[in-house]
């Protein structure tokens, strides 16, 4: 089960910001921290490292949204050489 | 607290520092070293991509790497990462790592050993000296590209090494060059915290450089009152957050910048005083034009640029005369401070050197220099591309620290240095990237003088434009040798004669020097796989058999070998096998001797243990009377640069004129030397995506990030894609005078390139672009032009496949 951290900048309108915070709240597979000048705190917990990056895109690419910034990622359970290079 | 929890912890204190940016905050993070809790040590480096040069912390237990997260005490990402940054602690894992050298025999590649690989290396140099040359990369360590000059120059006795930074960022060292007498940027990346006006010129940092850019943006969160303006061929997602977009026609961004300084001029607004104190101007010679270029008086200067009115620039690059009236305001106003970026859009580019020292231009003229936040900035690609290629000099015409091949002086002060007998640093400039390639492509007796190219850290198979004619077409003759150093297959290790396997990022010591002077150390953390080694082992190993065999090259002038060290008894250690190269710290020894050329051009360094401690430091780096050693944020600038004196305001030192001046120049428009035609109708433009790093060695090896960017793809507009007949997600192909490329169509994708316009990203080898892009280069920096060609466009045939 991969853990991210990350940063969200978020949008500077508040209707776009309140749009992706009823998001974010609303997952339960995200924890929100704190949040100050427009960046908020998350940690993302997913079953596979693909549902999280899947997340972390989808909230990219919300309205507004300046940035989806990853600080921390623990993928001490990921073994990429597993994966087959052509799919 | 189980180790979840505990993780979980980790990730919200990590962001949550990130997110309130309080030092007191940051050091809560994991400090570096052993967490007693679940036995991860972490330590520091810089990120294996890109030129930005972001610290990570690097987790690692039982020899493997499992975490990794942003350096929040690193000033370049303040806790931060991108998606490419957050995923490098799996790039050495993919599954198909490199691990044992391998020959060709009758077209068969099979296991040798380390010592046969050597032999093969040192025969074909023997064989022909004069036609081996060695061929890195802006990803080579600052060691290793010192490793690999010194093995060349003083040990060979040719100029036979370049650089793949050659083709991303060779026309910025030219306009550094001609602008300033020295190479590198003299703002840096703070200019991002402190800029009111922030302007891209053929520049995607939202993609390309995306911590940088979120620096930027952070400010409009916080409620700054910030403008960005992006100069751009398509548009990407950088342009989603401008303020202004000014679409130009390919190849048309020097009548911009000429627009801009004809209208200062003409308004009046121009810093005259900036101007009369620290500026001359220049032009190229009407025959043979050099860097050096001839002095011209402003009003012969002013007169040349007077052509070029908003409405004459809006008929050559079609961007509206009020916009070019816009810039100028802008730029005439001094209460705003502006930052100009760049990166590959002005870089490769057959007017390159021009196109840098006209926006250098543009920033001198209207006094926008020297403060924070108010000046010129280059970007790079690579994450050594400035500390090891252009600082070291691992290019045909450089020796150490800015020095000249062409000047008998320099090369005899590196002889010295290097305790070389007198002579031995050859004056003959060797071939560039191009040239090489062309010449390794061609038979001996029709000038292919180049038999022999050891790759290291590159893949010039699928980056070398027009790459059938420069790179494919040597498999096809005899006599040609390719040998390639890498971590993982490559079209370039697939098409090689020796394949060597390396040793990367963390599986080794190493050192990069960013895009803001900013020189970086890590430690070795975690082993190679299976007989994977070090570059520069295998460098000065190849140099140590050639010692062996009695090579004079390799002995200096007291009959020592050339990379001769010493443990603390004074006992030479055989650092040239690789079960000793470890017992001293190799590194430290090549940058300590290599940072002894650093004051040649006041790019001054620190001692190693000095970068050991910090998070990079910018040259220069001056020892204090209290010992200290102090970086430098701006150069040339009084009381922040070092050898700047009081009262001088500014000093361009290193000036051309010889008079402390630096250089505002006069470049004409020409245009491009390929256009599209009837035959030929569209523009192709090619370039890098968010999650995969340049020919995406790395980062297609990485599932999430090949999930994420699985293939290549051609971005062309609606219209003319319904012109066509085709389709979103249809096969199309992509045809030049040199190659073509069947690949999938992205309509209204990612980015929007404008009518007659189609863009497609490098990284894929499956669909190798370059067989498709242009050769020709920039005539003072050689750096060949991927942004731009002429191509036709249709459906693929049946039966063709992306």
């Amino acid at each position: 089960m991969p853990i991210t951290g990350a940063v969200v900048v978020l949008p500077p309108s508040p209707v776009d910001r309140d749009a992706v915070l009823a998001r974010l709240s609303t997952d339960a597979r995200v924890t929100l921290g704190p949040e100050a000048q427009g960046r908020l705190a998350i940690v993302v917990e997913t079953t596979t490292t693909r549902e999280g990056q899947d997340l972390l895109f989808d909230v990219q690419s919300m309205t507004g949204v300046g940035a989806v910034l990853p600080v921390f990622h623990d993928f001490s359970d990921e073994h990429p050489s597993d994966d087959p290079l052509e799919e | 607290m189980d180790r979840r929890d505990f993780l979980r912890q980790m990730a919200m204190t990590a962001a949550s520092a990130a997110v309130v940016g309080s030092v007191e905050a940051q050091r809560a993070i994991v400090p570096l070293g052993t967490s007693p809790r679940d036995g991860v040590t972490w330590n520091k480096a810089p990120c294996r991509f890109c030129g930005t040069g972001c610290h990570v912390q690097v987790g690692v237990r039982q020899g493997r790497i499992v975490g990794i997260q942003a350096d929040p005490l690193a000033e370049v990402n303040k806790g931060h990462l991108c998606v490419k940054g957050y995923h490098v602690g799996l790039a050495p894992y993919g599954p198909d790592r490199l691990t044992r050298p391998l020959l060709r025999r009758n077209g068969e590649m099979v296991p040798i050993s380390w010592d046969q690989a050597l032999d093969v290396i040192a025969d074909r140099i023997q064989q022909n000296p004069a036609g081996f040359a060695l061929y890195g990369s802006g990803q080579w360590t600052i060691p290793e590209g010192y490793a690999g000059t010194k093995f060349v120059k003083g040990g060979l006795g040719t100029n036979n090494i370049e650089a793949n930074a050659r083709l991303c960022m060779s026309s910025a060292v030219t306009g550094f060059l001609a602008t300033y007498g020295v190479d590198e940027p003299a703002s840096c990346f703070d200019d991002l915290d402190r800029c009111d006006v922030m302007i891209c010129w053929g520049n995607n940092p939202a993609e390309m450089h995306p911590v940088l850019f979120s620096r930027f943006l952070d400010r409009r969160s916080r409620g700054e009152r910030t403008t960005l303006i992006d100069i751009g061929t398509r548009r990407t997602r950088t342009t989603g957050f401008a303020d202004h977009y000014l679409e130009f026609k390919p190849h048309t961004d020097t009548a911009i910048a000429l627009g801009i300084m004809a209208l200062l001029v003409r308004e009046g607004t121009y810093d005259r005083q900036f101007v009369e104190r620290h500026c001359a101007f220049r032009a190229p010679e009407a025959q043979n034009p050099t860097l050096q270029g001839e002095a011209i008086d402003f009003e012969t200067w002013k007169s040349r640029i007077a052509e070029y009115t908003p409405e004459r620039v809006q008929e050559i690059s079609g961007v509206p005369a009020r916009e070019i009236r816009r810039l100028a305001e802008l730029f005439g106003n001094r209460d705003l401070r502006i930052a100009s970026f760049w990166c590959m859009g002005m870089n490769q580019h057959t007017a390159g050197t021009a196109i840098n020292s006209l926006v250098h231009g543009v920033h001198l003229l209207s006094g926008h220099w020297g403060r924070e936040g108010d000046g010129p900035s280059s970007l790079t690609g690579q994450p050594s591309a400035c500390g090891t290629v252009r600082e070291v000099g691992t290019l045909v015409h450089l020796l150490p620290g800015g020095l000249s091949v062409a000047k008998p002086e320099h090369r005899a002060a590196v002889e010295r240095r290097w305790n070389l007998p007198e002579g031995r640093i050859s004056d003959r400039i060797g071939p560039h990237t191009m040239e090489m390639f062309r010449r390794f492509c061609l038979p001996a007796d029709q000038g292919g003088d180049i038999d022999t190219i050891w790759v290291q850290v590159t893949n010039p198979g699928q980056t070398i434009p027009n790459a059938t004619e420069y790179f494919d077409r040597a498999r096809e003759l005899d006599g040609k040798f390719l040998i390639v150093s890498d971590a993982y297959p490559t079209l370039t290790t697939r098409a090689a004669d020796l394949v060597l396997p390396s040793a990367m990022w963390v599986e080794k010591n190493g050192m990069f020097g960013n895009s803001e002077r900013r020189t970086q150390q890590w430690f070795k953390m975690i082993d190679p796989p299976g007989e994977a080694r070090d570059d520069c082992w295998q460098i000065i190993a190849v140099a140590r058999k050639l010692f062996d065999r009695g090579h004079p090259g390799m002995r200096d002038a007291e009959g020592k070998f050339i990379f001769h060290t010493t443990d603390a008894s004074g006992r030479e250690v055989p650092i040239w096998d690789f079960r000793r190269y470890y017992d001293v710290n190799v590194d430290e020894r090549l940058f300590d001797e290599y940072r002894g050329f650093s004051t040649a051009k006041h790019k001054n360094l620190a001692p190693y243990a000095e970068y050991v401690r910090a998070r990079g430091l910018r040259w220069p780096v001056v020892e204090t009377e209290g010992g200290a050693w102090q970086e430098t944020r701006y150069r040339f600038v009084e009381g922040e640069d070092p050898f700047v004196p009081e009262g001088a305001g500014f000093q361009f030192y290193h000036s051309t004129s010889e008079d402390d001046r630096a250089q505002i120049w006069f470049h004409p428009y020409n245009p491009p030397p390929e256009v599209p035609d009837d035959a030929y109708p569209f523009w192709l433009c090619t370039g890098r995506v968010l999650e995969h790093w340049h020919s995406g060695t790395m980062t297609m090896r990485i599932p999430p990030l090949r999930r994420a960017m699985p293939q290549a793809y051609v971005e062309m507009h609606r219209d003319d894609a319904r012109q066509l007949g085709i389709a979103n997600g249809d096969l199309v192909r992509i045809e030049s005078r040199r190659g073509h490329v069947d690949i999938t169509a992205w309509i209204d994708g990612r980015g929007q390139p404008p009518r007659g316009s189609v863009f497609v990203p490098f990284f894929d080898e499956r669909l190798r672009i370059n067989l498709v892009t242009l050769h020709e280069y920039d005539p003072f920096s050689k750096q060949p032009d991927y942004k731009k060609c002429a191509v036709k466009i249709r459906r693929a045939p049946r039966g063709a496949s992306a």
